[in-house]
C-alpha cells in the first residue's frame, strides 16, 4: 500500500530525471558539433547510405529525414536538432523539447543504422522514456514558474506516468546488462576466458597499442577481465534493486565504461551507459551528492581571494 | 498498431544487446578498392580500412571514426552473411570506399570501381598467422556512385 501511495502521490527521482535530460542532451549536442564536418557523408542523400536505399528501410512518419532528398533539408534538420538538444540541456520547455529531442535523435540514427552502436540505440530508447519524465523540475537554467493547481486525479495520473517512466529507465538498463550477459554465456570465448584477447587485438577497437601488448603478456588478467565482465553484467540486474549494493554497482559500472571509452575509443557508447547508470542512483545518494557539492561550493566561496576577494574589490 | 508495437523490435532500436556476444569477432576485415579510368587504365588497389585507421591514429577524436564504424558494421554483415541487411551493407561499403578512392583519384577520371574484402585472423603475429589473408567478397565492376566529400 505504501508503495502504491508513493507511486501515486509523489514524483520520485526528480534529480535522476533531470540528470538523464542533461546527460542525453549533452551527448547529442556533442555528437552534432563533433560530426558537423562529415554530416552530409553520414546522413546526407549522397552519403554512406543512398537516399533511395534509406527510404526502403524507413517505416515511421516521425522519421524526419525521409521527407526530402535535398542536402539543404538535411542541414536544416541537423542544426534544428542541435538547437533542440541545447534547449533541452538548459531546460527550456522540457515537456515539448523532450518530445522533439526523441524524434530528432531517433531520426538521425535511423538515417544510417549501420553507423550506430549499442549506445546510440540505448540513447534513442531512453530519449523516448524521457518524454514521460518530469525532467524540468530541478537543475534548469530557468526557474520554474509557480505551480498551477491541477485537479487531484490529473495530478495522480501525472505522478504515475513519471514514476512508471522512471521505472522504465531502470528496467531498460537492466535489460541491456541482462541480455548482454545472456548472449555472452552462449559464447565459447567468454566461457574459456579469452574473449577480451580478441577485443583488444581487433584493429578497429585499438586506441593504444600498449593495451593488447600488456594483456598479451598477462593472460591471467585477460581471463580475469573477461570473467569479471560476465559476472558483473549477470549480477547487475538482480543486485541493483538492493539499496545498499546499488551505489557500489553503479560506481563499478562507471569505472567499467570509462575503461571502455579510454581503451576502445567507444566514447558515445560509454557516455550513454554512464548517464543511464547514474540516473539509477537513489534519492538518498543524490541528496548526499547535492549536499556535498553545495558544501564544497560554500568552502570555495569562503576561501579568501576567490569570491570574497571579488566582493571586497567591488565594494572598495 | 502493429507498426507501433514492432518499433521496439525494429532494426533501429533492436533490443538484442549482443555486445561482443556470443563471441567477439576473431578476424580483422580489410576493404580494398580499385578504379578503372575512362582510358581503361586500372588504378592500384587502395586500402580503405587502413585509411580510416591511420586517420584515427593521427587524431583520436576524428569525426571520420563514425564513417569507419559504418564500414566496420557493413563488412561484418557481409562476412557473417546477415541477409536482412546485406543490400544496405553492400551499398554502404561501396559508397564509403568510393569516398576514399576519390581522395586519391579525381572522380572525373574514373568510370568504374570494384571492391574486395579480406579477412585476417586476430591475435597472431604476422609470422605465425595460419593464413595471412582470406578473400571474403569481391564485386564486379560497378559505375562510380555519386558521393559527397566534405572532410
Amino acid at each position: 500500500v505504501r508503495l502504491v501511495e508513493r507511486f501515486a502521490f509523489q514524483r520520485l527521482g526528480l534529480y535522476q530525471a533531470a540528470l538523464l535530460r542533461i546527460g542525453l542532451s549533452s551527448i547529442m549536442l556533442t555528437q552534432y558539433f563533433w560530426h558537423a564536418g562529415v554530416r552530409q557523408m553520414l546522413w546526407g542523400p549522397y552519403g554512406q547510405l543512398d537516399y533511395s536505399e534509406y527510404l526502403r528501410h524507413s517505416y515511421y512518419f516521425f522519421d524526419i529525414y525521409r521527407y526530402s532528398a535535398a542536402p539543404q533539408y538535411v542541414d536544416i534538420i541537423y542544426w534544428g536538432s542541435a538547437i533542440i538538444a541545447a534547449m533541452l540541456l538548459l531546460g527550456v520547455f522540457p515537456r515539448v523539447t523532450s518530445v522533439a529531442f526523441a524524434i530528432t535523435t531517433y531520426s538521425l540514427f535511423a538515417r544510417n543504422t549501420l553507423s550506430t552502436d549499442a549506445g546510440q540505440t540505448l540513447l534513442v530508447l531512453l530519449s523516448f522514456l524521457l518524454c514521460f519524465l518530469d525532467s524540468g523540475r530541478v537543475l534548469t537554467v530557468f526557474t520554474t514558474r509557480a505551480v498551477r493547481r491541477v485537479p487531484a486525479p490529473l495530478r495522480f495520473l501525472r505522478n504515475i506516468v513519471h514514476n512508471a517512466a522512471l521505472f522504465g529507465v531502470a528496467w531498460q538498463v537492466c535489460m541491456v546488462y541482462a541480455w548482454a550477459a545472456f548472449y555472452k554465456l552462449g559464447g565459447s570465448t567468454w566461457r574459456d576466458g579469452t574473449a577480451l584477447h580478441y577485443v583488444a587485438n581487433s584493429t578497429h577497437f585499438e586506441v593504444f597499442r600498449e593495451v593488447p601488448r600488456f594483456l598479451g603478456l598477462h593472460p591471467g588478467l585477460t581471463a580475469l577481465f573477461t570473467y569479471g565482465t560476465v559476472v558483473f553484467q549477470s549480477a547487475f540486474p538482480f543486485l541493483m534493486w538492493n539499496e545498499r549494493l546499488k551505489t557500489w554497482l553503479i560506481a563499478m559500472a562507471i569505472c567499467l565504461h570509462m575503461g571502455i571509452a579510454v581503451t576502445m575509443g567507444l566514447i558515445s557508447f560509454s557516455a550513454t551507459m554512464i548517464v543511464a547508470d547514474v540516473s539509477l542512483l537513489s534519492d538518498r545518494v543524490f541528496r548526499q551528492l547535492v549536499d556535498f557539492f553545495a558544501s564544497a561550493f560554500r568552502r570555495i566561496e569562503n576561501i579568501p581571494g576567490i569570491f570574497q576577494g571579488e566582493s571586497t574589490r567591488n565594494a572598495s | 498498431v502493429q507498426r507501433a508495437l514492432s518499433f521496439y523490435s525494429g532494426p533501429q532500436v533492436s533490443q538484442s544487446w549482443s555486445l561482443f556476444a556470443p563471441d567477439p569477432p576473431d578476424y580483422d576485415l580489410r576493404v580494398l578498392i580499385q578504379g578503372r579510368t575512362r582510358t581503361q587504365r586500372l588504378t592500384s588497389w587502395y586500402n580503405v580500412t587502413d585509411y580510416f585507421l591511420q586517420t584515427a591514429a593521427g587524431n583520436r577524436l576524428t569525426p571520420t571514426r563514425a564513417l569507419s564504424e559504418a564500414l566496420f558494421h557493413s563488412t561484418t554483415v557481409i562476412k557473417e552473411r546477415t541477409l536482412s541487411q546485406w543490400d544496405v551493407a553492400m551499398d554502404e561499403t561501396v559508397r564509403t570506399s568510393t569516398m576514399v578512392i576519390e581522395r586519391y583519384v579525381p572522380k572525373s577520371q574514373l568510370s568504374a570501381i570494384r571492391i574486395a574484402i579480406y579477412s585476417s585472423p586476430i591475435g597472431y603475429p604476422a609470422a605465425t598467422a595460419p593464413s595471412a589473408l582470406t578473400l571474403v567478397k569481391q564485386t564486379g565492376w560497378r559505375p562510380v556512385p555519386v558521393v559527397t566529400l566534405t572532410w
